[in-house]
Order: structure tokens, then C-alpha cells, then sequence
């Protein structure tokens, strides 16, 4: 059964085209970049899970940190908020602390994926260097791949930047170093 | 078009095995499963491995020529995209519709009455005995193994579809698997029952302004139990070994003795003699006694012949034999204590002799004398 909403049929947008068009689009993107990459310039490292190369389970399809395989790591540079981490406890009467990361939320502008051969998927890691010498990673839970909404759009006329989610990601789950 | 009657849509080829028969083939079944002589182990793995089968394969639902897909799910993120990649659109969403399979992590001890909690303390029990040759002997191995330790895993089972006519094939399916409550799997040779708890609904049917979809939910019962392969016990058993030795004493025969003699060999005699004065203490006339002067032997001896002078040889008892005479006695403890003995008798250096005897005359000595040969023990 094929779904028709995964037809490659191409049909020009002609929405707002009194006052803007695809090269206006990919100006605003150029502006946005500028001051995305270029000023702001905060990294985040994606390692994308190469699924055919890494031996999972055959029950549970799970994996150890050290049997994860994923492709060569990429530089994203993003605009992100990192949030504080909740101080916790593993037991419900109050003991056994333990404080974690809070969660990575990120923006990225699709055309640096495109140019860089990159697309972030469920399940990914992301690594981001909070010290000159510390990588903590986190895993993607919202990839923000679906991006027609508002927020996401320049004045409606198409999808710009992704917003992606991310929860912190245990050494025991996963770690690239 | 109705089918005919007598028109038979399964045809039996082989006779179906029933009581023992059927039993002696469950027991293959176990064997056939761990190619070895004890039943291989089970564990939770394998049971979550062919619950997943008994649903992809029983529970099989085919829509528009396509297989519904199963998904079971842990918590593990990347997992869960590994099992459904191959199943989403473009913006990498699951398409409906499909099935998920979750286990309940808490794993409960078991409530199967064939295994109940009867054996403490992982007593191990003997399987079975298989021959064994080591080379030298044939001997046998005791294979034992513990009770199942029995666990209850609880499945929820959830079908995800958009249509009521998708819904009613797959609930039609899951009655006609579960008609008799239970619908039984085979897992590494071990039956289990799976028990069909609830039927639920988590539709989102009420969602006014929301997608919505339909959601069954089935909360499955597998009744199984724990054999742990480590656990098992291989033992000898105990061998029954009969051995024989040949043996040569170096015991100097005596002439009497005729087997394996070398004619050539030479024997020294043993002679002593037990004597009895006039005047010594007696036991009452005629019975004498040389008990307060016995003889001490001088050499190892084996004592075969008695030659008497002046005491009668009475071997049974008659009108002239009042008792038995002689009687010769012997102390291995230096006098502590005698004991009568029948000749032939063997002595060693060091032992006592004395006899009790009827006299014949009492005005004169009297005397036993012993005769044997000299050995060596």
C-alpha cells in the first residue's frame, strides 16, 4: 500500500509570492546562519548510529556502549539551551543521589545538514564539549524532523531550522571516547 | 460453494502418538531441542524470544497483501529505531498499522500447578543414567538435575489500527488462538501455556481534536518456569569392581603337603617336649597338669603330630576315657591367658605350651611331645 503523502511529485510553492520568493528564503536562512554559526558559533558533535554495523541482541535488539558502531562524528553548530539537571534520587524513600545532565534542546538550520550530508534521527547521540575537556552526550528523543509549523518556518513559506530534543545519555548507554 | 461432505481439508499421513507413546516423544522432544541427554535449559530470554514468535507466526494478520509488522520494545531508545526504521514514512513515523509487544519487567514466581514451591533448597534429582566407557571400564553417569523454578511473565500486547475492520480480524484471531483459555508454545523443548488475562481498550476514539486511532490491548499470561543449564549436575556413579589377586605364601609347606613341593628342598623338624615329674601339682588323680611349668617355644612352627608317654590318648570319651586327653594349650601373651588348640596349629617364638592329661601310672613321669617344622612367617 503505498502512502501518497511519500510522493516526490515537485509543485512550485507560490504562497507569499508577491513579496517573497525562494531567494528571499534562502536569504533569510543566509542571515540566520551568519549569526547562528557564525557569531554564536556553539557546537554540538552528532553520532549517527550506523544500524547495519552494530551487533545487537536478537531478542531485545540492545546493545552495549561498546558494541554501538556509528558513522564517522560530525560537527553541527547549533543554537542550544541546556537545562539544569533535577538533583534525584535512584530510591523512592530519598536515598541513593545521584544529579545528571539536564536535557539538550537544539536549533539547527536544515541547509547546514544538507550541505553537510547529515540528517539527525531518533535514537542518535549528540555530544557537546561543556569544558575544554569534557564531552557529555545525550540521546536524540524528538528529531524534529516534521519543522512546517510557524515556528520552525520564515514567515510560513518553508521549513528552516529543526528543533531537536534531546535526554542525557548514560556512559553505560553510550560513549564515543 | 459449500464443501463436500467427507471432503477432508487435513489429512493425517502419520498416526497422531497418544499416551506413553506421546510422552516418550515429548522426552525426544527435550532431547532432539539440546542434542545432549538432559533437557536443555530455559531461561527468560528464550521465553521472550518465542513469545515473539508465537505472536508473529500465531497471531500472523495480513492487510492488503502486507504482513503487519511486530514490534517488541525495551526502554533503550536506539532499539526501539533499529526495529522500526524499515517501517516509517518519511518523517520517520511508524506507520499504523502494527503491533507492539511490551513485557512487564517484574517477573513473578509462577502460578503453574505443575511446579509449585515442594522442593527446597535446589535439591538436584537424578535424571537419567547414561553409559559411559573410559577406556578400561565401562562404567555410568548419574545426570541430575533441580526442580523448575516456576515464573509467571506477563505480556501486554497492543494492535494499533485505524479501522474497525482491521480491529475484528485481529481480536477474531487472538479468540480463535486462546478458544480453550490457553494456547501452548514450545520453547527449547519445554511447553508453556500462555493465558489470554484481559482484552482492553485504549482507543483514542474521544480525542475531539486529536489524531486518532484505534488501540486493542491483550494482556497475555506465559506460565513458565526457569531450568538453568548451570545447575545441572553430571556425576559418576558408583562401580561395582570386582578384584582378584593372585598370592604366594612363604610359608614352608609341611610334608603333609604335596602341591607345588620341590622334591629337592630340605625341612628342619620342630620337637618339644611337655613333661610332667612325680610330685608336681595335679588336677585330682589321674589328671595331671604341666600348667606351673609350661614350655616356651623357641622358633616359629607349624605343630602337626603329638608322640605321649605315659598319658592316655583318649579322643573320645568311653569307660576307660573320663575326659579328653591330652589337651594342649597355648599362650600367645606370655602366660596372660591359654587357649586349647587341635593340631595342626602353628606357633611362633615366644608362645606358651602346657597340656591336662590322664595319667597311666602315677608313680612315674609323664610327658607330650609335640612335633612339627620349622618355618618362617
Amino acid at each position: 500500500m503505498e502512502n501518497k503523502q511519500n510522493q516526490q511529485t515537485k509543485v512550485p510553492i507560490t504562497r507569499l509570492n508577491k513579496f517573497f520568493d525562494d531567494q528571499d528564503f534562502d536569504l533569510e536562512v543566509d542571515f540566520g546562519r551568519e549569526y547562528m554559526e557564525g557569531d554564536l558559533h556553539m557546537s554540538v558533535v552528532l553520532f549517527s548510529i550506523d544500524i547495519e554495523e552494530t551487533d545487537t541482541d536478537d531478542v531485545y535488539k540492545e546493545v552495549n556502549s561498546e558494541n554501538v558502531r556509528f558513522f564517522p562524528p560530525v560537527e553541527i553548530l547549533v543554537n542550544l539551551e541546556l537545562v539544569a539537571g533535577e538533583n534525584q534520587t535512584y530510591n523512592p524513600n530519598g536515598s541513593m543521589r545521584y544529579r545528571d545532565f539536564g536535557n539538550l534542546t537544539f536549533n539547527v538550520y536544515e541547509k547546514q545538514l544538507r550541505e553537510k550530508g547529515v540528517d539527525i534521527k531518533y535514537g542518535d547521540y549528540v555530544g557537546y564539549r561543556y569544558t575544554e575537556s569534557d564531552m557529555k552526550f545525550w540521546v536524540v528523543v524528538n528529531d524534529g524532523k516534521i519543522n512546517a509549523d510557524n515556528e520552525h518556518t520564515i514567515f510560513g513559506y518553508k521549513g528552516a531550522v529543526r528543533t531537536v530534543e534531546c535526554a542525557v545519555a548514560d556512559p553505560n548507554e553510550f560513549t564515543a571516547i | 460453494m459449500g464443501i463436500p461432505k467427507k471432503f477432508l481439508k487435513n489429512v493425517q499421513l502419520k498416526q497422531k502418538s497418544r499416551n506413553h507413546a506421546r510422552r516418550l516423544e515429548l522426552w525426544e522432544e527435550g532431547w532432539n531441542a539440546s542434542g545432549t541427554f538432559v533437557p536443555k535449559g530455559v531461561l527468560y530470554e528464550d521465553m521472550d524470544r518465542d513469545f515473539i514468535k508465537f505472536v508473529e507466526d500465531d497471531l500472523i494478520l495480513t492487510l492488503d497483501g502486507k504482513r503487519v509488522p511486530v514490534f517488541f520494545l525495551t526502554i533503550q531508545r536506539w532499539a526501539e529505531f533499529a526495529r522500526t526504521w524499515q517501517f516509517t514514512d518519511k518523517d520517520r513515523n511508524v506507520q499504523i498499522p502494527f503491533v507492539t509487544i511490551v513485557r512487564q519487567p517484574d517477573i513473578q514466581f509462577g502460578t503453574n500447578p505443575v511446579t509449585q514451591y515442594t522442593i527446597p533448597q535446589k535439591q538436584r534429582f537424578d535424571y537419567m543414567k547414561v553409559p559411559n566407557y573410559d577406556g578400561d571400564s565401562v562404567g555410568v553417569d548419574v545426570y541430575k538435575i533441580p526442580q523448575p523454578i516456576a515464573v509467571n511473565l506477563t505480556y501486554e500486547v497492543r494492535f494499533f489500527s485505524y479501522r474497525m475492520r482491521e480491529i475484528n480480524k485481529f481480536n477474531k484471531i487472538v479468540m480463535q488462538a486462546f478458544q480453550s483459555r490457553q494456547k501452548y508454545i514450545n520453547c527449547n523443548g519445554h511447553y508453556f501455556p500462555i493465558i489470554l488475562e484481559s482484552i482492553g481498550d485504549e482507543s483514542t476514539i474521544d480525542q475531539f481534536e486529536a489524531k486518532r486511532f484505534y488501540v486493542q490491548s491483550f494482556e497475555m499470561q506465559l506460565l513458565g518456569y526457569i531450568m538453568d543449564e548451570e545447575d545441572y549436575e553430571v556425576t559418576p556413579a558408583i562401580k561395582r569392581v570386582v578384584t582378584l589377586f593372585e598370592t604366594e605364601p612363604k610359608i614352608v609347606p609341611s610334608l603333609n603337603a604335596t602341591d607345588g613341593l620341590d622334591s629337592g628342598r630340605s625341612t628342619d623338624e620342630f620337637t618339644t617336649t611337655m613333661l610332667w615329674e612325680v610330685g608336681m601339682s595335679d588336677l585330682g588323680s589321674p589328671l595331671i597338669t604341666t600348667e606351673s611349668n609350661p614350655v616356651k617355644v623357641t622358633s616359629s612352627a607349624l605343630l602337626t603330630t603329638a608322640t605321649l608317654q605315659n598319658v592316655r590318648d583318649c579322643k573320645e570319651l568311653s569307660g576307660d576315657c573320663a575326659g579328653f586327653s591330652p589337651k594342649i594349650y597355648v599362650s600367645s601373651d606370655k602366660g596372660v591367658s591359654f587357649g586349647a588348640i587341635q593340631l595342626p596349629f602353628q606357633v611362633l617364638p615366644d608362645y606358651l605350651l602346657y597340656f591336662n592329661g590322664l595319667i597311666i601310672d602315677g608313680e612315674q613321669d609323664a610327658s607330650v611331645t609335640v612335633h612339627g617344622y620349622i618355618n618362617k612367617i
